[in-house]
């Protein structure tokens, strides 16, 4: 099965866009010495140096951030153990065999059969 | 008079675009004359853009969007990629045999099922019903034989694994299918049509991502929010199977009989409520109260995940099977259905159970509690019936 294909490299991508940068601060330049020099038309240059301006900055900057970009923390699962007999509660981290309403190992405070009362994902922090 | 405003309309617009085009040529003249080259160049070129935009502007569009269905698909292929590998680790820990899984699962990944006709819409249920019954009976066979040592609630969690994994692998298939088939006609309508649902795609598959892992490792799900409501009334009491896959305990509430029913868990599985329901109802020859279900429901952009709300029917999601039969069977008898539904995302319902969620099944709780004391009397009989998948929720 053919696949799909992935963009271009990242270094021409980055070439391109750098080169692109360089040339409009060379335009901005161009036209900002036209313009104190009072010769004439001098706006294709500062269009031009802008418009590259603008969009170089933009590529650039989602580039970095995706270059900064974390990925998503993995989902920390916690396991609610309680006793029945005193209330005793101890939260652990969720071990595979893990389920709601296992009996499990006893009770540090009495000895008898504790159970597995919860098991839910660490609130991650509020992002929305 | 309308047809009137509007020439006049044109001729102003058409007037005026000729009078720009006259000047920008003029302009273009007058620096012919002073002779600068570079602003001439630049004019050119200026030009040109301005032309390639009229007649490529679409060609561009479709371009770029292609290039997103392009990068989504290399995406979901590394999602899937990642939910085969797992699964075939899973069914690899489980079996004691030196036998590689990974030809068997290749093959599998590409299971189908052929729904029934529907052209003639009659019986179509019981049809319905008959293959999904083959198709789960095909999937557990197919994993004994994989995996003969693993014992029923890894055998029920490695069909959740193979479930998400062909799900993910399906999405992939289909966007990948419209990325080719865009690249090939390069058709902008063909293109757009995947474009639009591509965030909705994402989405879901990057939940079935997180829901392969928490199968793999047997832990509770949102969608088991339900299973967990109604665990939380059965535990302590004796339990038996009442049909496929789903358990039933009976107990008591303030006087009022309570019969309920979960899937059996830990295992990752939905059962057959419906049937289990019907079951309940002919065992007792009608002569119930209520029927209160308890499930996870769809909830609203920018509503709180965990919260509860209350309806009428019957609250069970899949493919029609099971509301089907319990609203035959609580049709024949008259029996009130009441729905109590905890709230969640699309995308939290096949991830691991968040707090919220938990949460929200304590008040469930207390809803069917205070539904119980509210329909019926002492001595009556209340089904209640906690719908989703129970994997990771004993009983
Ligand atoms: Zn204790």
């Amino acid at each position: 099965m053919k696949t799909a294909q992935k963009g271009p490299p990242i270094p021409i991508f980055l070439i391109f866009v750098v080169g692109i940068f360089l040339f409009s601060i060379y335009y901005l330049y161009d036209a900002v010495t036209a313009f104190f020099n009072g010769s004439a038309n001098a706006s294709f240059q500062l269009f031009l140096g802008l418009f590259g301006f603008a969009t170089s900055f933009l590529a650039l900057a989602q580039f970095l951030k995706r270059l900064t970009m974390t990925p998503p923390p993995v989902p920390k699962i916690l396991t609610t153990v309680e006793c029945k007999n005193d209330g005793f509660k101890n939260v652990r981290p969720f071990a595979k065999g893990d389920y709601v309403f296992k009996t499990v190992e006893n009770c540090q405070k009495c000895n008898e059969p504790m159970m597995i009362t919860a098991i839910y994902v660490e609130e991650p922090p509020k992002k929305s | 008079m309308d047809g009137v405003f509007a020439n006049l309309m044109f001729i102003t617009l058409f007037s005026e675009f000729t009078l720009k085009v006259q000047s920008m040529f003029s302009s273009i003249f007058a620096q012919i004359n002073t002779g600068d080259p570079t602003s001439l160049i630049l004019q050119f070129f200026y030009l040109l853009s301005f032309f390639l935009f009229i007649f490529y502007g679409n060609r561009l569009q479709t371009y770029l969007m292609l290039r997103e269905i392009g990068n989504a698909a290399g995406r979901l292929k590394g999602m899937k990629d990642t939910a085969r590998n797992l699964a075939i680790a899973t069914l690899k820990e489980s079996t004691k045999e030196a036998i590689d899984p990974t030809p068997r699962i290749d093959h599998f990944l590409e299971y189908f099922t052929i729904m029934p006709a529907s052209l003639d819409p009659t019986g179509i249920v019981p049809k319905l019903d008959h293959a999904l019954d083959v198709r789960d009976q095909r999937f557990r066979d197919e994993v004994k034989l994989i995996a003969p040592t693993a014992d029923d609630v890894k055998t029920n969690d490695i069909e959740g694994v193979l479930e998400v994994a062909i799900s993910l692998n399906t999405i992939y298939r289909v966007v990948n299918h419209f990325y080719l088939l865009g690249k090939k006609t390069m058709s902008l309508y063909l293109i757009m049509q995947i474009q639009m649902q591509l965030p909705m795609i994402m989405e879901i598959a990057e939940s079935y991502s997180v829901a392969i892992k928490a199968f793999a490792d047997g832990q509770p799900i949102g969608d088991g929010a339900g299973a967990l409501v109604a665990a939380k009334f059965m535990h302590g009491n004796e339990t038996r199977k009442i049909a496929k896959d789903v358990v039933v305990a009976e107990t008591q509430f303030e006087g009022r009989r309570l019969l309920v029913l979960k899937a059996e868990g830990p295992g990752s599985t939905v059962g057959k409520p419906g049937e289990a329901i019907k079951k309940l109802i002919d065992e007792n020859e009608g002569k119930v109260a209520a029927v209160i279900m308890i499930d996870a429901a769809g909830k609203y952009e920018g509503e709180k995940s965990g919260e509860t709300s209350e309806g009428t029917g019957a609250a069970i999601g899949g493919i029609g099977v099971d509301q089907y039969t319990i609203e035959e069977i609580t049709l024949k008898y008259k029996i009130p259905v009441h729905a109590v539904i905890v709230k969640e995302s699309v995308k939290e319902s096949v991830s691991p159970m968040t707090k919220d969620i938990y949460e929200g099944t304590d008040i469930a709780v207390a809803r069917v509690k205070r539904l119980i004391h509210e329909r019926a009397k002492e001595g009556d009989i209340v089904i209640v019936a906690g719908i989703g998948n129970s994997v990771g929720i004993g009983q």
